[in-house]
This record gives C-alpha cells, structure tokens and sequence, in this order.
C-alpha cells in the first residue's frame, strides 16, 4: 500500500517537474540559451495566480490562461531586446553560451529581487475551498488537485507539440532546430523565431507556476528547486525533445518519491542529480533526445 | 576722575562677589551629585540583525528608564543611576568582540549585557570572561555557547535543545492516557537539527516510543512521500523542527493525504500571525514553541506582562517583541543581582545569579546550572484555537486549556 501511495506520488508531481521542464528544454534546444531564469518564471506565474486569486477572488484555475499570456509577452521582449543581442552567438560558440548565461544568471536576480521588493520574501500558498479534498482509494489516497496539475500539466505539453506540429511558427521552431543554415536560406526570420521560442518557452513556466502555486508554497527566494529539475529532466530526456520531457518527469517524480521512502528523505535530491551524473557519462544524448555534444 | 573709576570697580567687584556667593549655593545640592552605574552593551544596530538588536535594545532601555524612574539601583546602601553605552557591532561577531574589549578598557563599564544572536555572543562572551565580567545574555540559546566552561555568562532563555520538551511536558501534564509515541522531522540545517535531537533524547529518555526520526533537504519542495511513510507509522505526536515554509508544507500536504496525528506541532509556524492566515482552518489546533507573548500571564513584582506591554507601548509606539521582553527582563536580573549583592563586584554579582532562584519575573522562571544555563524556566507553547493564539503552557502563563486529540480536517 505504501508502495502504491509512493508510486502515485511520484507519478502525479511527476507531470509538474514536466510542465517546467518543457519550456526549459525547448529554448535550450532550439536557441541554444540554457535560461537560468526559467525558475524564477515559475515563482512570477505563481504570484499572477496568487494575486488575482487573493484580489479578485478568482479561481486559480481561471487564471492559468493570464499567468501564460503575461509571461509569453516578458518572455518574447526579453527575447527580443536583451538576448537576441548574444543568441547569433550561442549558435556559433561556446563563448556565446557562456554570454547567455551570465545575462540570464543576471536577470534571475534581477527578477529575484524586483519581486521581493514588490512582494517580500515571505512565504505565499494559494488555498482554495477545494485544497485538501482527495480521492480515496481503499487507503491510498489521491488529492483531486493534484490530478488536475497532472492533466494540465500533460495538457500543456501536449499544446506544445500540436503548436510545434501544425502550424507555420511552429514549423519554422523545428526547422531551425534541425539546420541553421537551411533556415537561413529558405528565408526564416531567425530574431522572431527565436523571440517566439522563448516567449513559449516562459508561457509555459507562467502556467507551472499556477500549478505550483496551488500545491506547494513559494517566495522569490526559492526557485533553485525549479531550475534544477529542469536540468535533470533535459539531461533524461534528451535536449528539445517534448515526450522526452514529460517521460523524463514522470520518471524523477517516481525516483525521488521511492528514494525518499526507501533509501531515505535525505537522499530526495541527491538521486536525481546522481542520476544526471550517470546519463551524462554513459548516455549523453538523453534517453530519447538529440546528440549533446556534436 | 579716579574715585569715580574706583566706586565702579567697588561696585562691579561686590556684584561679583555676591554672584558667584549666590551660584555656589545654588549649585551646591548638585555637586553632592547621583551615584551613577555604567552599563555596556554591544548590539546589532545595522546589518542583517538590525531589527532584533534593535528590539533588544529597546528591552533594555525601557528597563534603564524605568529603573532611574524609580530612582535608581540599590546597591548597598545607596541607590546609583544606570548610565547605558550602546555600541553597533553591524552585525558582525568580531566587531562585537572589539567593542566589548573596548567597553571594559576604554569606558570602564561597571557591568555588561548581552548582545543578540549566538554566534555574535561566542566571540564576546570570550573577550567578557577573560576580564573576569559577568554577562546576562538575553536571548542566545544556542547549546554551544554554554559548553565551554564559562563561568560568567548567564542566559536568560532556556537552551534551543530544550525548545521541544515543553511540548512533551504539556502532553504528560494534560492528557490522559498520555501519548507514547512521537514522530521527529526536521531539515539538515544546524538549528533544526539540535532543536531534533535535544527532543529525541528527551522522549526517549521519558520512555517515548521514537517512531520516526528522519532529517530531509532543507530547500524541499515536496514532502507527499515522506508524510505517506509517517502514515503507516501513525504516531500520536508529529513534532516538525522545520522553518515556516516547512510547517505550511506539512500542513497541506498532510491535509491532501487525509492524515492527522492525534498533535501536531511545528517549531516555527503558528507563533506568527501569517500561519492562521494562509492554512485558515488547516492551521487550527496546532502546536508551537513561544519564547515569550504579551498574553502570557507571567509577572514581575514590578509589572506583569500586561502591564510591561502597555508601558512599552506608550513609550515606543509598538507592542514589544520577544527580544525585548527578554532583554528587559535581562536588566531586571541583573537589578535584582545588584540588589541582593550589594556590590559592584564582578565575583560578588556572579555568585548571586549563580544561586538566583526566581519565578516572578516576566520571562517565567529563572534558575541557572552551572553552565550558566537557564535550566528553571521552559518555553511556552501556544496552540491555534478558532484562528487565534492561546498559550497553554507551561500553565501560570496559560490563557487557554489544550484542544487534543487534534479535529480531522474532514470535521472541520
């Protein structure tokens, strides 16, 4: 029975550390811009949704669509007029990674600090009338809220790849990804593409962060946790790679539940960065993803 | 011409005469001036502990002004003024040691207080016991600072290890049959963890059955797992020596498992205001460890706690902190000391607060060991009633009966 609870656990927090991986994946993959400030994304959306449902008393739910548009626009100007600046860059060395970096690392702490300036540092949770009401089965118990962050969290994924898939924006995403070169000639227009890329990629922090901020408690100091699974699940699952990245979630979800019981709550962290230690030695490319290093 | 000159410098010389015969009498009860003590203290006035020190400072001045209010310290037979000296050590323990060496050699202080935090006290408690200076320290209670084998510092709050056992003493004191088995969570940071294991040895040395005794990261976000495993161990108290953000987490992850222990109690949580407010009623019936309230029902023979809160009151403005409860509570032992030793003697005053056994002061009891620890008084607990604060123990502070075994969520 614990078993089953702990494997239940796993699996459903499992499609969060998904939900904010995803984004994460997708700009590295695509732009080459390995976003230090996914985390902090994650924090901003969560006090969208804590702050209209404080204010306004509307359902966190209903806010998801708010917390995805507001960050899908930061995403695509701080695209637009900061990393466009060194993304060319990216592409063409690993000095340009390295400037990538640092102005994400920069505008985490900008980010860090502007929101603590405006909020506090205090500890802020969203919770509803329907918190704490779960499912029952024979023992096991399964929180209804947490099913619906599963499913939307898998919603959200799923939009991804539809958007990625059918339409031109999209097509253009994966063209690049595939060949800078052959993007550049039939014509793409790569400042946009990237723009759009990252706006998505901070759309879909801003919609975790509204699952976040339904089950767990948050501050702007806090968003180490958020950057570190997506680096783990990226590692797993293969850069840019949407399946890999839900796969590669579900998975930690259930290592770090059943190490947290079997081996031990202190060891919650530590096996999953164990884990990207291995794969990076002996699978490189993820399990499902594309080669790493060229 | 020259008598006239002469006339005026008589006269000039006769108004001067009678002016300076006239001030000499008027300044003369001056001169046979008070007898004044001088106090030194080393504070955080800047720096990340600016608003503890300053709460710290302003426990002893209210104390220094209400002491010369009433006309001063009695020592031996005469009553002598305290004269404070605050110095800012911005935070920083080997400032606080400087300016401590400076307080005894430069300023010749009589006497000493305390600063705030532990790690700033552990360099100026060494620099004060080499000067062979008793100092009452207000508020540092980390067990480390005490075992060193200082024989002049003296603490006015109970050690952090002992900060758990309140909660054991209230559940053996109120509840029948008492409960026999507790489960210890705490993250792997050093207060946390003292905070644990003084816990651990005091159940199991009470004969508590330790079901659960389990450290996780402190940066956790997630504690489902580790709650389902507390589940299947079903202990009667669940005693969580974590952070805020660690009891708000528990909480509600408890609440999404439909689990509740019989107690619930959290080592920094429902003391504040912001726990009731964001769990509503989840927070209900849980318990924590306080240091000090204004609803305690503690008193002074010069005021009790109501009355040293209204008094704070008009004269800063604001309702005092724990900090300052303890720090002026500091200065009213170190009176009382004074008083009993009848002596500016270092030796003397440590021997008095060495034997110093009160119960009325507004902090609770004081009786020290010979470590210099605070072995008479215990932490209070507070437990959450309908939204609001009540202390329930220990009970000559208690405004309120302890609500166990807990309400599930689902009845709520």
């Amino acid at each position: 029975m614990l078993f089953l609870q702990t494997l239940i656990n796993g699996i459903l927090i499992g499609g969060l550390y998904a939900c904010v991986a995803v984004g994460f994946s997708l700009v590295w993959g695509v732009s080459n811009i390995i976003n230090i400030a996914h985390g902090l994304f994650v924090i901003l959306g969560a006090y969208i949704t804590y702050w209209i449902y404080t204010l306004y008393h509307i359902d966190p739910l209903l806010t998801l669509p708010i917390s995805a548009a507001a960050l899908f626009c930061l995403g695509f100007l701080v695209q637009k007029y900061v990393l466009n600046f060194v993304v060319g860059e990216a592409q063409e060395s690993s000095m340009g990674v390295f400037m990538t970096l640092i102005l994400t690392f920069g505008l985490a702490r900008v980010l860090e600090n502007v929101m603590a300036l405006l909020w506090t540092g205090d500890w802020r949770s969203v919770t509803t009338s329907y918190s704490g009401t779960f499912l029952d089965l024979g023992g096991v118990s399964i929180p209804y809220i947490r099913i619906v962050v599963f499913a939307l969290a898998l919603a959200a994924a799923w939009l991804l790849s539809v958007i990625l898939n059918r339409t031109r924006t999209g097509m253009a995403i994966r063209a690049v990804t595939f060949s800078l070169d052959g993007a550049r000639i039939v014509g793409i227009d790569l400042p946009f593409i990237y723009a759009v890329t990252f706006a998505i990629g901070a759309g879909l922090a801003g919609i975790a962060g509204t699952l976040v901020s339904m089950i767990y408690s948050f501050s702007p100091f806090h968003s180490t946790p958020y950057l570190s699974w997506a680096f783990v699940i990226v590692v797993m699952g293969g850069l840019g790679s949407i399946f890999g990245a839900v796969v590669g979630g579900v998975l930690l979800g259930i290592i770090e539940a059943l190490a947290t019981v079997y081996i031990g709550p202190g060891y919650q962290q530590a096996v999953g960065f164990m884990i990207l230690v291995l794969l990076l030695v002996f699978r490189p490319q993820g399990l499902f993803g594309k080669q790493f290093l060229k | 011409m020259l008598r006239h000159f002469r006339n005026r410098a008589v006269n000039l010389l006769s108004i001067i005469i009678f002016v300076t015969v006239l001030l000499a009498c008027w300044s003369q009860p001056a001169v046979a001036a008070e007898k004044t003590v001088k106090i030194g203290a080393s504070i955080s006035l800047s720096g990340k502990f600016v608003r503890e020190g300053t709460a710290i400072k302003k426990g002893y001045e209210f104390w220094a002004d209400w002491v010369n209010a009433q006309g001063g310290i009695q020592i031996g037979p005469e009553k002598y003024k305290a004269q404070m000296i605050y110095y800012d050590d911005e935070s920083n323990p080997q400032t606080a040691a400087k300016l401590v060496e400076k307080l005894i050699t430069d300023d010749k202080v009589d006497l000493l207080l305390g600063p705030y935090a532990s790690g700033i006290a552990m360099p100026a408690t060494t620099i004060s016991e080499q000067n062979g200076y008793v100092m009452i320290l207000p508020l540092n209670n980390s067990d480390s600072l005490y075992t060193r084998g200082y024989k002049h510092i003296f603490s006015v709050a109970p050690v952090a290890s002992r900060e758990g056992w309140s909660t054991l003493d209230l559940m053996w004191e109120q509840v029948q049959p008492p409960p026999k088995s507790i489960a210890i969570l705490a993250p792997n940071s050093t207060f946390s963890l003292v905070v644990a294991t003084g816990l651990k040895d005091y159940a199991t040395q009470k004969g508590m059955d330790v079901v659960l005794f389990e450290k996780f990261p402190e940066e956790t976000s997630d504690l489902s797992s580790l709650l389902a495993v507390l589940k299947t161990k079903n202990p009667d108290i669940l005693y969580v020596c974590g952070y805020f953000e660690h009891s708000t987490l528990v909480t509600r992850q408890l609440k999404d498992l439909g689990y509740i222990p019989k107690a619930l109690a959290f080592s920094i949580g429902p003391q504040l205001p912001e726990f009731a407010e964001t769990l509503g009623k989840s927070a209900d019936h849980a318990l924590a460890p306080t240091y000090w309230l204004s609803s305690m029902k503690y008193a002074d023979p010069a005021f009790n706690c109501a009355q040293y809160t209204e008094m704070f009151k008009k004269k800063f403005g604001h309702e005092p902190t724990y900090q300052s409860a303890h720090s002026t509570s500091a200065g009213r032992l170190l009176q009382r000391a004074l008083e009993k030793a009848g002596s500016l003697e270092q030796e003397k005053i440590r021997k008095v607060l060495s034997e110093m056994d009160l119960t009325d002061t507004i902090t609770g009891k004081i009786k020290f060991d010979d470590r210099g620890v605070n072995i008479g008084g215990k932490v209070g607990v507070v437990q959450i009633q309908n939204g609001a604060q009540k202390v329930i123990f220990p009970s000559v502070a208690a405004d309120g009966k302890l609500i166990y075994p807990a309400v599930p969520w689902d009845k709520r």
